[in-house]
């Protein structure tokens, strides 16, 4: 019961999904909830922008895809921004190439996914760039 | 026929050796004349051959070498001009001297002028005279074919160099062209000499404002421009060089024009054709990503969907809800698999791929590799091990991709092999190289299969029913990768007992 309340202690964070696809949103919010985790949403790179500035989530899972604004464009911007340069990003993308790689690192992505991706793997690296986030501040 | 020349005559003796023929009818006049030849005092000795008649003159000439000829113009069988005529058709190169009569300086004259080198008159027979006379004649005659046999050479290279040259003079008019060019026009060279350049080349009355010859007349200097040329139809690049007389004037210029029409047209298709290949190329850029990116969220959503039923985090599940939604699971990681395949060589053969090097202990990584598939080889029931004959070996090598190599050859093993078999993966240090190998005592590949088998989409031994099927493309990425290492791989098998297939990567 104990490990339990601290297990959801540890895990707790708001975390900001920008996606177009509300597939996707719909399924990664669920994973994430029901680890403790409050989700808010975006549908573009537009919103991002807004929502990171208004809300100041903890992370933010970027996918790359988007219209009006995609996620490179984004993370730019994010990085930019003082209001927004420290929240940690883990860029989704469906290209495996390292060249898209390396510019969504360059770009300052803490960390990517790549789609299918695993959904546990997902929460391991939320895990290790909240908590190395905690134990920077 | 080739008379002995000076040079060569001088090499022989001291005294240079002249060959005579001498053609004359009057016994007392043939006499005098050679014994005037045979006292000369000149270093010099005649070989005198004598006949009477023009027809005996004639073959003697046309058969035997002569330097000169002393003609007698007043044969019984011919006479004055028709006898020099004669001689000269049967040897245009030997020297003629003409023999008149007393004071025929007349005669003397038009034998000159139809191919005699010189005359004289029967009252100038004195001994030098005629000494002197015969050597110069000969001398002038030898120069003449020299100069007739320069300005020859000069001709037919001047006409045998495939580019069109043309000279003008002060005035643009053309000088001369050569056969090149004239052929070009379809017209003789005569009948271009006097037009000038601006008429022939470009069907105007005046020069252009940048006409090479223009400047080069101006500026003395050659000059030279490339251009296309709408009333001839053709690229061309024309040369210029001036000509100057004495004085340092120049006095015309030396066209040479190159038509590059051929030249200007390859190279417009190349540039065309590296165009559409950057444009192919954007446009299959653009494909795979669009590809991917279409093929791949789908399958994310599925399978984070299905994911979320099987963890039970709606709810409960029974087993046959389990049972089913594995099947779709597997499935869709099936499909995922199928994709990445496809972009993977997509990606390879557009030279899109690199080879990361880091140091990497491949022991470990072998190792590690073969804990990640020992799930699946519980499943089938099939015993996978690993066995090496070091603890560690630090190499550089492309984590990722090695991995992908060893993946696939281990899930082949895994897939060929029955129930109750084993898969034995292996790692040994050779000649420089690092061999890992993965064995099995699977199916085994026919011979007439082997030389296929790193092709892509193909595939043997796929079966009906429950198993794994494959896109056919894992070993032709395997084979790749390796490549790309500078390794090698290959396969040895023997049907019904089982496979081994190794690669090796270069430790350097």
């Amino acid at each position: 019961m104990l490990s339990k309340i601290f297990e959801k202690k540890t895990n707790t964070g708001k975390i900001l999904i920008v996606d177009d696809e509300p597939g996707m949103v719909m399924v990664v919010s669920k994973f994430l909830k029901h680890n403790g985790y409050e989700v808010i949403t975006a549908q573009d790179g537009v919103e991002c922008i807004s929502k990171s500035e208004s809300e100041l989530p903890d992370l933010i899972l970027l996918d790359n895809v988007m219209p009006n604004m995609d996620g490179q464009t984004a993370l730019v911007k994010l990085r930019a921004s003082n209001k927004t340069k420290d929240i940690p990003v883990i860029m989704v993308t469906a290209l495996s190439d390292e060249k898209n790689i390396a510019s969504a690192q360059k770009g300052g992505a803490v960390e990517y996914v790549v789609k299918p991706f695993d959904y546990t793997v997902l929460l391991e690296k939320i895990a290790k760039v909240l908590k190395s986030k905690r134990n920077v501040s | 026929m080739e008379t002995m020349t000076t040079e060569q005559t001088q090499v022989l003796a001291d005294k240079k050796l002249i060959k005579v023929l001498l053609v004359e009818d009057d016994e007392n006049d043939s006499r005098l004349a050679k014994r005037i030849l045979a006292n000369c005092s000149r270093p010099v000795k005649f070989v005198i051959e004598s006949v009477g008649t023009i027809s005996e003159a004639v073959e003697y000439v046309g058969s035997r070498e002569y330097d000169v000829v002393l003609l007698d113009l007043g044969l019984p069988d011919s006479g004055g001009i028709e006898t020099v005529q004669k001689v000269s058709e049967a040897n245009p190169h030997v020297s003629i001297v003409a023999l008149t009569g007393l004071d025929d300086e007349q005669a003397g004259l038009l034998a000159i002028q139809n191919g005699a080198t010189d005359y004289l008159t029967k009252s100038m027979q004195l001994d030098n005279l005629l000494v002197r006379t015969v050597l110069y004649a000969l001398e002038r005659k030898q120069a003449e074919e020299k100069v007739k046999r320069a300005a020859h050479e000069w001709r037919t290279t001047f006409d045998s160099i495939s580019d069109m040259i043309s000279i003008h003079d002060k005035e643009h008019k053309i000088v001369r062209v050569n056969m090149t060019l004239a052929r070009f026009f379809k017209k003789e060279p005569k009948e271009l000499i006097g037009k000038r350049c601006c008429e022939l080349f470009h069907n105007t009355e005046q020069p252009r404002q940048n006409c090479p010859h223009s400047q080069t007349l101006k500026t003395r200097k050659p000059g030279s421009l490339e251009f296309y040329e709408p009333y001839l139809g053709i690229h061309v690049a024309v040369s210029t060089s001036p000509v100057f007389d004495d004085e340092g004037e120049v006095t015309g210029s030396v066209h040479l024009i190159k038509n590059i029409t051929e030249r200007k047209l390859a190279e417009e298709k190349l540039i065309k054709a590296n165009e559409k290949l950057e444009e192919y190329n954007k446009l299959k850029d653009e494909f795979v990503s669009t590809a991917s990116h279409e093929l791949r969220t789908p399958l994310s959503i599925i399978m984070g969907a299905i994911k979320l039923v099987l963890d039970e985090i709606p709810g409960k599940i029974v087993p046959e809800q389990r049972e089913i939604l594995s099947e779709a699971m597997e499935n869709a990681q099936r499909l995922s698999n199928t994709v990445s395949s496809l972009l993977n060589i997509s990606r390879i053969e557009s030279g899109k791929m690199d080879w990361k090097a880091e140091p990497v202990d491949i022991c470990k990584l072998i190792s590690d590799t073969v804990s990640n598939c020992k799930t699946l080889a519980r499943e089938k029931d099939i015993s996978l091990d690993y066995e090496a004959d070091q603890r560690s070996i630090d190499i550089l090598v492309d984590p990722d991709k090695t991995k992908q190599v060893l993946i696939n050859l281990i899930s082949n093993s895994l897939k060929f092999t029955p129930k109750g078999g084993w898969v034995k993966v292996s790692c040994t240090e050779q000649d420089g190289e690092i061999l890992v190998s993965v064995e099995d005592c699977g199916v085994g590949i026919a011979q007439e299969d082997m030389p296929k088998l790193f092709d892509k989409f193909t595939q043997f031994g796929r079966k009906a029913g429950p198993g794994e099927k494959g896109t056919g493309l894992g070993l032709a990425i395997s084979k790749k990768i390796v490549e790309l290492a500078k390794g090698r791989i290959w396969a040895e098998s023997e049907p019904g007992k089982g496979s081994k297939f190794t690669f090796t990567i270069p430790k350097t």
